[in-house]
């Protein structure tokens, strides 16, 4: 029961990879049975914003506390942060059917990334992507640009007519829509300009500021106009270098870090000529040959996130202490709501290194059979800085709803039929011993060990 | 007892024959150093107040700035007629007399960024105020083919997790907090045979290959350091906290001749928005009795001489107190080097003009590259310029 390898190399890219809510249609339907299901994925439901007992917070009402009074309001914030992330990943997790949305909120996320620290902005910030995960690129960045969280983290607050700020309008242009190169430093000072008084109020809602607005003559990209904000956008949106920019990075994230440049103007070209339709470009994306070309399979290194809701799925794991999975996307090196910087996460093999590589490796076992883990992660530079170690995470597991699907086989056949739903290489190394076959536990033991290899790190 | 001693009745005289051999066939000749010289960085995390590290206590604006928190002429060590030591710096302040402390004022970078994580990843990766690498500069150290660097213990974090600091693009340093948390982490039976069952076979794929490298290299660098942690008993007694237990761990590995020519280990908790003087003085006193043993142990077994501390902070505190009797972040800061082989110790510069502040800060004179770029070149012996991505100048007459 080796299922079909362009099957899984489909739900391992564009969904969380194979998992019992999924097995079937991997195991029985066609690819384009496959390729429909999974780009039925809907808009996603907004995920309700954390309450804080003191009502909604504000810069304002945070500068105005005294040090202790902060210091408290952000651990408490961090518990609510900690609640949102454990509910996002929820839905990455149940919502098998809403798997693309979910896997392109996450590369979302990372492509205008954002650090939050407030679990309000947060939240809004999450939903604006959830909205337009599989929508209209151009109408994602326009609401990006009046979210709060992004106003706040790249300093859209200072960006005032008589002290130009350009911290966003450069990101704007470097990271989020052309890539360096494409603009000039005279694009970025006229497109801060455009952004002055673009701020967030009392209500953490987005507050255009008009006394702080410049609205003299701007010439941006070659052409001069009285622009704001939108304006910027709208213009960055008519170059086909935009939709080509993040076609490299979808390409890169999704398909193979090294982009083929051939391909990458194939997806950019859809991209531009459905004027940014993201559902367009993803699936077209699924029916490319190439994209299920040898050299793109089972080669990508599982982001932190992935690997944890795919392993959740496959074990059927509750967590059931609050901040467990918050720890291992911090010792794992991939904590939501905090990449590194505006960069997002480098990814590829930048997630492995001798700590995170064990854990990734033992990860079944501290699941499964809720190993001793003593580790600790830093929390903060501020306070204390580590956490307390965590000895044993404390979950539940279920594996009887993968196992279910092997439990009529022959002995001798289970490896490798497990090894060909697991894996997406051809050959993986034996795992279990011939006098193994007897033992009450052999098929238990057999998916621990299989997701267990640095095979399985693979998607 | 004799250090050689030790390591001789422990059976592990020679450094080749403790190779991990999956390592030994990968590498050239067998491990020294070229330079035989060991860096430890010990990294300040929160923003670490110099102000009240070393301290111009006689200056009319440093008290006049800090009405509650300066430390005065009474209860300072003082070094010189002007400046002087935190009370609890005292186990340090016999490195002072000793010539084996050199402090360089004002170091930091242009543009400073107020923000703890973004500060330190600047410093940790050596960019530009407005510049993301993902690389850190010790990292890119080992990416540049140095002697020894093929070993993924050449460069170790005391701790859980890497830093950014240590990771390259080629090369990773390694985390370890202690021999018992490395074991725990390595111990892993199936693993353990499936490393031994693979170790020569190449996978397909790139990035297969590359796992399964890096999970055998783990493993055998691991038994390697389990073994040297067990070589050398320290009997100095170090504060009984993780930084303590941290430095013993690598006066220990140091004392047992492992081949790790860079340590790296953190001290947070420098954040001192409110209460300053308490929170202060019970991390500095962490910081020097830990150190003071470290040195202590180092010189028992002839090795300060070869051996160089860097502390650092990822900026320095605003000159004028806050309400809460504490210091809002700051820019520039100090940096301090302790080494037996220091060749113009004391003060590198002049203390921080406090009369010539920019928003309330200090400016900043070193670029606290050029730091860097002295260790590399001067210390251990590499050329700075391609891992520092750009020309900074060494500073003259450090080492």
């Amino acid at each position: 029961m080796s299922l079909p390898t362009k099957n899984k190399h489909l739900w391992s890219r564009l969904g969380f990879g194979i998992s019992p809510l999924n097995f079937p249609l991997l195991r029985d339907a066609d690819l384009a049975t496959n390729i429909a299901m999974i780009s039925k994925s809907g808009s996603l439901n907004p995920l309700a914003a954390p309450t804080s007992p003191d009502g909604d917070l504000n810069p304002d009402r945070i500068m105005a506390m005294s040090q202790t009074e902060k210091a408290d309001f952000f651990k408490s914030e961090e518990d609510r942060l900690d609640d949102l992330r454990d509910r996002w990943l929820e839905q990455m997790t149940n919502r098998v059917e809403d798997a693309l949305a979910e896997r392109m909120t996450l590369f979302w996320h990372t492509h205008l990334a954002c650090i939050c620290r407030e679990s309000s902005v947060a939240a809004s910030y999450l939903n604006t992507i959830r909205r337009h995960a599989l929508g209209n690129f151009g109408e994602l960045v326009l609401a990006m640009a009046r979210e709060p969280a992004i106003i706040r983290f790249l300093n859209n607050q200072q960006n005032r007519k008589s002290h130009p700020n350009e911290n966003f309008a450069r990101e704007l242009l470097e990271l989020f829509t052309l890539g360096e190169g494409h603009y000039t430093e005279a694009d970025v000072r006229n497109a801060a300009r455009a952004f002055t008084g673009w701020s967030s109020g009392f209500d953490n809602q987005f507050e255009f500021r008009a006394r702080q607005h410049d609205f003299g003559e701007k010439t941006f990209l070659g052409s001069s106009g009285s622009f704001d904000g939108d304006d910027i956008i709208r213009k960055v949106l008519e170059k086909p270098q935009c939709a080509r920019f993040v076609a490299q990075q979808v390409y890169r994230h999704f398909v193979h870090e090294d982009p083929n440049e051939k391909h990458v103007r194939e997806l950019g070209d859809v991209f531009y000529d459905s004027k940014y339709n993201i559902r367009t470009m993803m699936t077209h994306l699924m029916h490319t040959e190439w994209f299920y070309h040898a050299d793109n399979v089972g080669n990508r290194i599982k982001s932190p996130v992935e690997l944890i809701v795919q392993t959740t799925q496959l074990f059927g794991s509750t967590f059931r202490s609050h901040g467990d999975r918050t720890f291992l996307q911090r010792s794992l090196g991939q904590l939501l709501f905090n990449p590194p910087n505006v960069a997002g996460w480098p990814g590829g093999r930048h997630w492995i290194n001798n700590a995170t590589l064990m854990i990734r490796l033992n990860l079944p076992n501290y699941i499964i059979k809720r190993e001793r883990m003593d580790h600790t992660v830093l929390r903060s530079l501020k306070s204390e800085g580590l956490s307390k170690p965590v000895q044993q995470l404390d979950v539940r597991v279920n594996l009887e709803s993968i196992l279910s699907y092997f439990r009529h086989l022959e002995y001798q056949d289970l490896e490798k039929n497990l090894v060909g739903a697991l894996l997406l290489q051809e050959k993986a190394p034996t795992v279990a011993s011939g006098r193994e076959y007897k033992s009450k536990d052999y098929l238990e033991r057999l998916l621990l060990r299989i997701t267990s290899l640095p095979e399985f790190q693979l998607g | 007892m004799d250090r050689r001693l030790f390591i001789q009745q422990s059976g592990l005289a020679s450094a080749s024959t403790m190779v991990p051999g999956f390592v030994r066939d990968l590498r050239v000749p067998p491990q020294q150093s070229r330079s035989g010289k060991i860096l430890i960085v010990i990294q300040l995390s929160g923003g670490n107040d110099g102000l009240n590290t070393f301290v111009p206590y006689r200056e009319d604006l440093y008290q006049r700035n800090r009405p509650g928190l300066h430390i005065g002429p009474k209860t300072v060590l003082a070094l010189t007629d002007q400046v002087g030591l935190h009370p609890a710096l005292a186990d340090l302040r016999p490195q002072y007399d000793l010539g084996e402390l050199l402090v360089i004022n004002s170091v930091g970078y242009p543009n400073p960024t107020r923000s703890h994580f973004r500060s330190m990843d600047i410093w940790q990766t050596a960019s530009h105020a407005d510049q993301y690498l993902q690389t850190g500069w010790l990292g890119r150290y080992l990416d540049s083919d140095c002697f020894g660097c093929d070993q993924a213990y050449h460069a170790v974090e005391i701790g859980d997790n890497l830093g950014l600091a240590l990771q390259g693009s080629k090369r990773d340093g390694f985390a370890m907090r202690d021999g018992n948390q490395l074991r725990r982490l390595t111990d892993n039976e199936f693993l353990h045979t499936l490393g031994s069952d693979q170790k020569r076979t190449r996978k397909a794929g790139p990035n297969l290959d590359y796992l399964y490298k890096t999970m055998i290299e783990v493993q055998e660098s691991a038994d390697y350091l389990i073994q040297k942690s067990k070589v050398y008993t320290s009997s100095q007694s170090y504060p009984v906290h993780s930084f303590g237990r941290g430095l013993k761990q690598i006066a220990e590995l140091i004392s047992a001749d492992t081949d790790t020519r860079v340590y790296y280990i953190s001290l947070p908790g420098f954040d001192t928005h409110a209460n300053q003087f308490a929170r202060q003085e019970k991390l500095l006193r962490t910081y020097s009795q830990a150190v003071a043993a470290l040195i202590a142990d180092l010189k028992h077994n002839k090795l300060f001489a070869d051996t160089m501390i860097m502390t650092f902070s990822e900026f320095g505190r605003r000159v004028e107190e806050n309400g809460s009797r504490g210091t809002d972040h700051g820019t520039a800061n100090n940096v301090w080097l302790l080494s037996g082989a220091l060749k113009e110790p004391g003060f590198y510069n002049d203390m921080p003009d406090l009369s010539n502040l920019v928003n309330g800060d200090l400016i900043f004179e070193i670029d606290f590259r050029r730091i860097y770029a002295t260790l590399l070149e001067n210390w251990l012996g590499v050329p700075p310029q391609d891992i520092l991505l750009e020309n900074f100048a060494a500073l003259d007459s450090v080492v």
